[in-house]
């Protein structure tokens, strides 16, 4: 029996209600700070910096950064400095919600950056919206994130599922491929984008042959390439992530297989090293790009000025890709950086930091926003659509030039052609 | 009356106003606390409550009991899932789901038990990290049921049709968290506590006090699941959203860590464990990296140098300093005397018969064909070389060791292969060649643990801490205080065990043999270790104890005290019955001095 | 044909670690939860090797066994020796996860979270059996794999350290009367269990690419491997890593991808409820669990 137990009870409860208390007293006056600081606007950042998905958090929160920094150089947003909070939420959707839930409570943040795991921002986006904080999401894709009734003010400046799965679907029918397999992992982004797949290919009147799963990160994918063999593929529509889906092409060359098909994949495979890891197969894999990067009349794609500058403020500050060096890939970066101007031009042009007049800019003025570096050239915000790209955006490009290149939006890449 | 003997130690007495006054005070606080506190430190409270309640739980098996899991995360999860497909896809309300959540890892807690009833160590932390993968493997990929990786919403919590508000919210979980601990308070202060403290400390001497060891893993698993299962429950409906990936093996990592910081088995550890673990990642937003680097660290550091975590150093600091004043107003005791323990002279005149006892292991035979008849109330002892089989002959007596062969018969039933805890039972208790005192109780309580067989309090009982309990846990420990008085050591009742000298240990096991009120009580090598005086006391009590009619078997290799006080000595070598006869008898015998005592006769 | 290989392949991994940690486990009683982690680093630091400072595969494979060796002796020391009775003290099992979190995390802090490509042996030739194409690494690991286990149970039965190991694990205290060093028998089978840990992590590397989450879903399949074959059992890790491996790689074609993992674990719970010796061992469990202890 444990004698001195109700004693023990007791002072950690003091101990604990003094901590949490020690901690109150530092937000009661919070608050008050911002308010009357009022040449500063805070800005916050959730996602996952540590764990399997730390690069897609990571980026982003380099972009922005770079973005803050040099706007705060220059005098800030009307005046305001530019306070930057993150939060690291492990890909966790729990803890991104509580993360989230700090900033709006305790930092008091105006606008934040969207979660880059759809889930993520699932969890948490009832309670941006109750808040009235703009949120814009650059990386995350889950179709039902965006919905201008249920979250008025949560913008998008990426391609959603949706759009993706359409421009793919609608490639490989142009191309005339015959038996089509849609792959995805188990995880909520594996079935989001094979839900996505399937409705596209319904709208298109496409039959896939096959949907078939792998666990992400699974050792071995030799049994995902049998079964692909074994559906007789001609064309993959794969919702996988780089490091996985280069596994697969290196398991489908395996097999030998690879020659026989055409692997078109969804933006989520671009990874910088991806022909080192997935082999020669490499050659016959394709994703998905913006349409400004192809010059139509050469199928070549060409680096504009203004994403050739931030190419190279991105080498300049976070070096260049490799191990020691970078990890992160460039077109997250910029989306983090586009996202933090995007806001930067939406308030001055609302001339205020209220979050309705923002949100009107962003729904009306739209085509005014002339900072050149996302995903696409023209971003088609309305009051019924908060989705900036649309699937006539997207062309297929090889994989292996925007990969190895580590310019997503860099000067070497070459629209594929597709050989059956 | 001696309050203290059941609840406190003698220093938390004197303090005991001061002590009241902490619990009002917090409690005050803890009430007002939303009134003060921000939205999100409302939160953070909120999930610091939820997590107490969960390590509270988890302490219950792996800390009192010592059943090392890792499977919370998993039950938490599954606990949270079911509390919400419930509420939301089967519409019912509230109160269902948390019934759900506990039914749902119940039986999850059995699945892991039941392996847990045979294995231990590290083939439970597999098994239960196992589970942990399953369970989580479910969670992500039946998706019909659980909406998959995508997670899980729920509709605003409401209770009777009430939705809770952030405030009411608050309220709720502090209301739970209170139910908790005083749930955890009632059993752990109970003998069910001290009976998991017990298994984990030493399951042969838990055993021999008449504890049944998988009935009480089993339901030290079964208990903390359904606790997890509640707080898991609690979290679905506070959060409103719940995904497969809260639930992995960090989580469960977190849940030891809190466990381990603020103390295993103990009742306030967890508590502050849980806000240590919740305080820390604070530091490290700006360094996320460092975050989990730190918290490795902290597993590895606190479990080699505070293994009782702080709650466990707090208590060991207090019994070192306490002076045990308030014991020596125990009140006025009838002076106290071994008649109490008197056994009553019914039954056959040979209480312990053994025939043809036979144990082998693999080709060797340690004990072969031996046939021993004890008489009532005499001191009968087993003496022979070291490796001779005495103590496998014993074990097997008392039911610690099955025999290959043979048949030993007490008290007229035959208790051949008889569970040790259920021979206790019947009337036999033992000693042990090592030291087996339960080390994570006072002196006093292990004493008690000798007179648990009398308890007839029921859990329920004792989680409201019934009249009854109440009256037998007061004359438990009132008996064991008596107890300690006969081998003197009543001044050290509220010490750790491990505070006294090897001989005093050998007196408190008798001590706790004696408590069992046994017809049989036998002792492995009591005097091993001992100095001249303490012998000379210890053969005292041995006669004391056959006094009262108490039978004693003992095995001993201190010849003095053999041929000084026993009636009949059995000699044993390589297994086999050499000699039998009184001391006198037995001491002339040309085997027994060729075989054992050699060539000349040892003077101790 | 094809499934075999990459059953036996995988399977020889499973082997490898279940034989590493049997290493451990015969001397000691404990099961490292951080052998995965060493296999990582092992592959890690090959990898670093070979990438930053350009060394052939060779000398990356001798440091990176090497530096195994040491993470192996200094957790050892660090998590383990000062614990005492490792059969009563099970803080161990705590130890060894902070120490598996600890090597994950700062693998990740160093490494970098890319997966990142590590080169076959043989350059990735491929001879075709068949219509099995079978890589000469994937051969390599299953020989490998069985060289080791064959020196290792040749170590142990013919030598006089073996010898030395078989006492410790018998009965640490008496061999230690008899004049064996058990600390360091202890210790050299942690280092021996790290070698392998390398060993193995730069053979796995190419298949699963190098990261710091490269052995998350294999390291439990470690374990069940070891539980599969017994612990501390040579021929028993062999049989219970190619088992699971060649059950795996059969099985994962008709189930849902999903479940796949959790074949092996329900494999490692039914076998250690009904066979806690392993496969190998014949021996019923003794219903009455005393009776191994000493009382």
């Amino acid at each position: 029996m444990r004698k001195n137990k109700p004693f023990i009870v007791l002072l950690t409860l003091v101990l604990m209600m003094t901590l949490v208390l020690s901690g109150c007293g530092g937000t009661a006056e919070t608050p008050d700070n911002d308010e009357e600081a009022a040449g500063e606007v805070i800005i916050g950042y959730v996602g996952p910096m540590t764990g399997p998905s730390a690069t897609m958090g990571t980026a982003t929160k380099q972009g922005a950064e770079l973005a803050i920094e040099e706007i705060n150089a220059l005098g800030g947003i009307m005046g305001s400095t530019i306070q930057f909070v993150t939060r690291d939420d492990e890909a966790d959707p729990t803890k991104s919600k509580t993360a989230v839930e700090e900033l709006i409570d305790r930092e008091k943040v105006q606008m934040m950056i969207g979660q880059p795991n759809s889930t993520s921002v699932a969890a948490a986006e009832d309670y941006v919206n109750q808040n009235k904080i703009i949120q814009i999401l650059n990386i995350a894709t889950n179709t039902a994130l965006i919905d201008p009734e249920k979250y008025p003010y949560t913008f998008r400046t990426f391609f959603p599922s949706p759009v993706q799965a359409e421009a793919l679907v609608n490639i490989a029918k142009e191309a005339g491929f015959k038996n089509i397999v849609l792959l995805g992992d188990t995880t909520a982004l594996g079935n989001d984008g094979i839900a996505a797949l399937q409705a596209a290919c319904e709208a298109a009147g496409v039959t896939p042959v096959e949907a078939i799963t792998y666990k992400s990160g699974d050792a071995d994918m030799t049994p995902v390439a049998e079964k692909i063999k074994s559906a007789g593929t001609d064309c993959i529509l794969a919702w996988t992530l780089g490091a996985d889906g280069a596994k697969i092409v290196s398991a489908l060359s395996r097999i030998g297989y690879m020659d026989s098909l055409t692997y078109l994949g969804y933006t989520g495979l671009t990874l910088p090293n991806f022909r080192e890891l997935a082999g020669d197969g490499v050659d016959r894999c394709f994703t998905l790009n913006g349409s400004w990067s192809v010059d139509a009349a050469s199928g070549q794609v060409q680096l504009d000025d203004a994403r050739q500058a931030l190419y190279d403020k991105i080498v300049e500050k976070y070096g260049k890709y490799g191990a020691g060096e970078r990890t992160t890939t460039p077109w997250m970066i910029a989306s983090g950086y586009d996202a933090i101007y995007l806001y930067k031009w939406a308030v001055e042009t609302a001339g205020s930091f209220d979050a309705d007049a923002v949100k009107e800019v962003l729904e009306t003025k739209i085509s005014d926003y002339d900072m050149k570096i996302g995903q696409t050239d023209t971003y088609r915000f309305s009051a019924e659509n908060h989705e900036a790209i649309s699937g006539k955006d997207l062309l297929p490009v090889l994989l292996d030039k925007m990969a190895t290149s580590d310019k997503i939006f860099g000067d070497v890449n070459v629209r594929g052609t597709f050989e059956k | 009356m001696p309050r203290f003997l059941t609840k406190t130690g003698s220093l938390q007495k004197k303090y005991s106003a001061w002590f009241n006054l902490l619990i009002v005070v917090l409690l005050l606080f803890c009430l007002v606390f939303p009134f003060i506190a921000g939205n999100y430190y409302m939160r953070f409270a909120i999930i610091i409550f939820i997590y107490m309640i969960l390590s509270i739980g988890y302490d219950i098996s792996a800390g009192y009991c010592g059943l090392l899991t890792l499977s919370a995360a998993a039950i938490f999860g599954a606990g949270a899932y079911a509390s919400a497909i419930t509420i939301t896809t089967l519409k019912l309300p509230f109160f269902a789901g948390m019934l759900a959540a506990m039914v749902v890892t119940g039986l999850i807690s059995l699945t892991i038990s039941l392996p847990a009833y045979k294995v231990k160590g590290h083939y439970l932390a597999l098994i239960s990290l196992g589970i942990l993968e399953i369970v989580h493997r479910i969670l992500n990929d039946w998706i019909s049921l659980t909406q998959g990786a995508a997670g899980f919403f729920l509709p605003p919590w409401s209770i009777f049709g009430i939705t809770l508000t952030n405030f009411s919210k608050y309220y709720v979980i502090f209301f739970f968290l209170i139910l908790a601990v005083l749930f955890a308070w009632g059993l752990v202060k109970s003998h069910w506590g001290r009976d998991f403290l017990a298994v984990k400390n030493d399951e042969i001497a838990a055993a021999g006090v008449g504890i049944n060891n998988r009935k009480f893993k089993v339901i030290a698993l079964l208990v903390s699941s359904m606790m997890i299962g509640v707080a898991g429950s609690l979290y679905a409906s506070y959060s409103e959203y719940i995904s497969p990936d809260t639930f992995g093996f960090y989580l469960t990592i977190l849940v030891l860590l809190m466990v381990i910081i603020g103390g295993s088995g103990t009742l306030s550890g967890p508590a502050f464990g849980v806000v240590v673990v919740m305080i820390v990642p604070e530091f490290f937003n700006a360094s996320p990296d460092l975050k989990q680097i730190v918290f490795g660290a902290l597993l590895i550091i606190l479990t080699q140098i505070l293994p009782g975590g702080i709650a466990g150093r707090i208590k060991k600091r207090f019994r070192a300093i306490d002076d045990n004043t308030d014991i020596e107003n125990v009140g006025d005791r009838p002076p106290i005397s071994f008649e109490k323990f008197k056994v009553n002279a019914d039954g056959p005149e040979n209480i312990l018969e053994v025939s043809n006892l036979t144990r082998r292991f693999g080709g060797l035979t340690a004990v072969g064909n031996l046939d021993i008849t004890v008489k009532k109330g005499t001191v009968h002892s087993l003496i022979g070389p070291n490796g001779a089989g005495k103590t496998t002959t014993v074990n097997m007596i008392t039911g610690i060791d099955k025999p290959t062969e043979g048949s030993v018969t007490f008290n007229g039933e035959n208790i051949t292969g008889m569970e040790p805890f259920l021979s206790v039972k019947r009337g036999i208790a033992r000693t042990y060649q090592h030291v087996r005192l339960f080390k994570d109780m006072r002196v006093i309580d292990n004493v008690a643990m000798g007179g648990r067989i009398y308890y007839t309090y029921s859990m329920a009982g004792a989680i409201f801490h019934s009249p009854k309990k109440r009256k037998e846990e007061k004359e438990a420990y009132l008996e064991a205080y008596d107890c300690l008085k006969l081998i003197g050591l009543e001044d050290k009742a509220n010490f750790d065990p491990e505070s006294l000298s090897a001989g005093q240990q050998k007196l408190l096991e008798i001590a706790r043999a004696l408590c069992e009120k046994p017809k049989l009580m036998v002792l492995d090598e009591p005097c091993a270790g001992l100095n001249e005086t303490e012998v000379a006391e210890l053969s005292e009590i041995i006669k004391a104890i056959k006094n009262v009619g108490i039978t004693v078997l003992m095995i001993e290799h201190h010849m003095s005290i053999v041929m000084g006080i026993s009636d009949y000595i059995t000699v044993i070598d390589y297994g086999r019955k050499i000699a039998e006869g009184t001391p006198a008898e037995v001491s002339v015998d040309p085997a027994v001095r060729k075989a054992y005592l050699g060539e000349e006769v040892p003077t101790c | 044909m094809q499934q075999l290989i990459f059953g036996l392949a995988n399977g020889s991994i499973y082997a490898l670690m279940a034989l590493a940690i049997g290493m451990v486990s015969s001397t000691t009683g404990i099961v490292n939860f951080a052998h995965a982690s060493v296999v990582m680093m092992g592959a890690m630091v090959s990898w670093w090797m070979m990438v930053i400072y350009g060394l052939s595969y060779l000398p990356a494979l001798i440091i990176a066994i090497v530096v195994s060796i040491v993470l192996n002796i200094v957790m050892y020391e660090a998590c383990v020796k000062k614990l005492g009775n490792l059969q009563h003290n099970v803080g161990w099992i705590i130890t060894l996860f902070g120490a598996s979190i600890i090597l994950d995390n700062t693998a990740r802090m160093v490494f970098g979270t890319e997966p990142q490509a590590f080169p076959y042996l043989f350059e990735g030739k491929m001879v075709t059996i068949g219509d099995a194409n079978i890589l000469l690494h994937e051969l390599m690991m299953i020989t490998i794999a069985i060289v080791i286990g064959i020196v290792y149970q040749t170590v142990i039965k013919k030598t006089r350290f073996g010898r030395a190991v078989r006492a410790v694990a018998f009965r640490p205290s008496t061999a230690e009367l008899m004049g064996i060093k058990s600390e360091y028998i202890i210790l050299l089978c942690f280092a021996m269990a790290g070698a392998v840990a390398a060993v193995g992590g730069v053979l796995i590397a190419p298949i699963t690419f190098a990261s710091y989450t490269m052995t998350l879903s294999i390291g439990l399949k470690g374990f069940a491997a070891a539980v599969l074959g017994g612990f501390g059992n040579a021929k028993g890790a062999f049989i219970g890593g190619l088992s699971l491996g060649i059950i795996e790689s059969f099985i994962s074609i008709f189930i849902p991808a999903g479940i796949k993992d959790s074949i092996s674990f329900v494999i490692m719970i039914v076998v250690i409820i009904f066979l806690p010796g392993g496969i190998l061992s014949a021996k019923i469990f003794n219903k009455n669990g005393f009776a191994s202890e000493k009382v």
